[in-house]
């Protein structure tokens, strides 16, 4: 089993970064690996955005992420400058009563991704233990 | 070898977000006690030049930010040489231009406050080949 760190830098629609992202995710699981956290960066923030609003045969990565957290439990961490720099808004966030951030999705600073590559870094002898940072 | 993250900066300066997005990056992965590794590769090398001037499109200058990595714990800083010989000789005009690293850095900020390693292409391989992880903005 490999444990993995994805890192997601596109936004949706604009590219297919985050559904090769999603599907590589999810062909993880399926082959038995896991997936420690989703991370996302730059324009990957987007991901997040409960406004995106696609036609019906089009495909809703904030939604496909949401089922995705709820079938799997992997934590969706998005880096919050990042997000506020591109109009991404969780509630609670310099007092904006609304939001757009989809609940399936934390803010967290960038620590949170280095913080578990640089457990690994400790752990560099248990080779089975050791996380692959992937950056999408 | 200790284990590295390696951040390769690939873009210029003040056209995109990703000359700081990798700089902030950096910053976020040596906060928690990450050893980071830099390196500017192609259009990267146009944010060590020491004449930059982005006031005047309400900017801050990427080469003053760079010098603060040291303070940060990033002392390990990589510029790829084929990328310098390559702008440099577009800019210059000239070709093949002979000494054309010691020309680029004396117009670029890290000869005195930064400093960096110049890498040619077999040490870049190494230098990635021994990366825990890598970043590339």
């Amino acid at each position: 089993m490999q444990r993995f760190a994805i890192f997601v830098t596109k936004s949706p629609y604009d590219s297919r970064n985050a559904e090769s992202a999603l599907r590589f995710c999810e062909a993880a699981i399926t082959a038995g690996h896991r997936i420690e956290q989703v991370f996302f960066y730059q324009s990957g923030v987007h991901n997040s955005s409960t406004f995106l609003d696609l036609n019906t045969d089009e495909i809703n990565m904030c939604k496909r992420w949401s089922e995705f957290k709820l079938a799997n439990d992997v934590p969706l961490n998005l880096c919050v400058t990042a997000a506020a720099r591109r109009g991404i808004v969780a509630e609670d966030q310099k007092s904006k009563p609304d939001s757009n951030l989809a609940a399936a999705f934390t803010p967290v600073g960038m620590s949170e991704y280095f913080s578990a590559l640089n457990e690994n870094a400790k752990n560099e002898k248990d080779a089975a233990s050791t996380i692959k940072s992937i950056q999408f | 070898m200790s284990a590295y993250l390696l951040i390769i900066s690939t873009h210029a300066p003040y056209h995109s977000s990703f000359a700081m997005d990798a700089y902030e990056a950096a910053l976020g992965a040596t906060n928690v006690g990450l050893e980071v590794r830099f390196l500017f590769q192609g259009n990267g090398v146009f944010q060590l030049l020491s004449a930059q001037t982005p006031a005047g499109i309400q900017h801050k200058n990427m080469a003053k930010k760079l010098k603060a990595l040291p303070l940060f714990d990033i002392e390990d800083i990589y510029v790829c040489s084929k990328s310098v010989a390559l702008r440099f000789e577009a800019i210059s005009g000239q070709n093949h231009a002979q000494n054309y690293t010691n020309e680029f850095f004396e117009k670029i900020s890290i000869s005195d406050e930064l400093e960096a390693q110049i890498v040619n292409e077999q040490e870049l391989n190494i230098l990635m080949a021994n990366a825990s992880h890598i970043l590339r903005f």
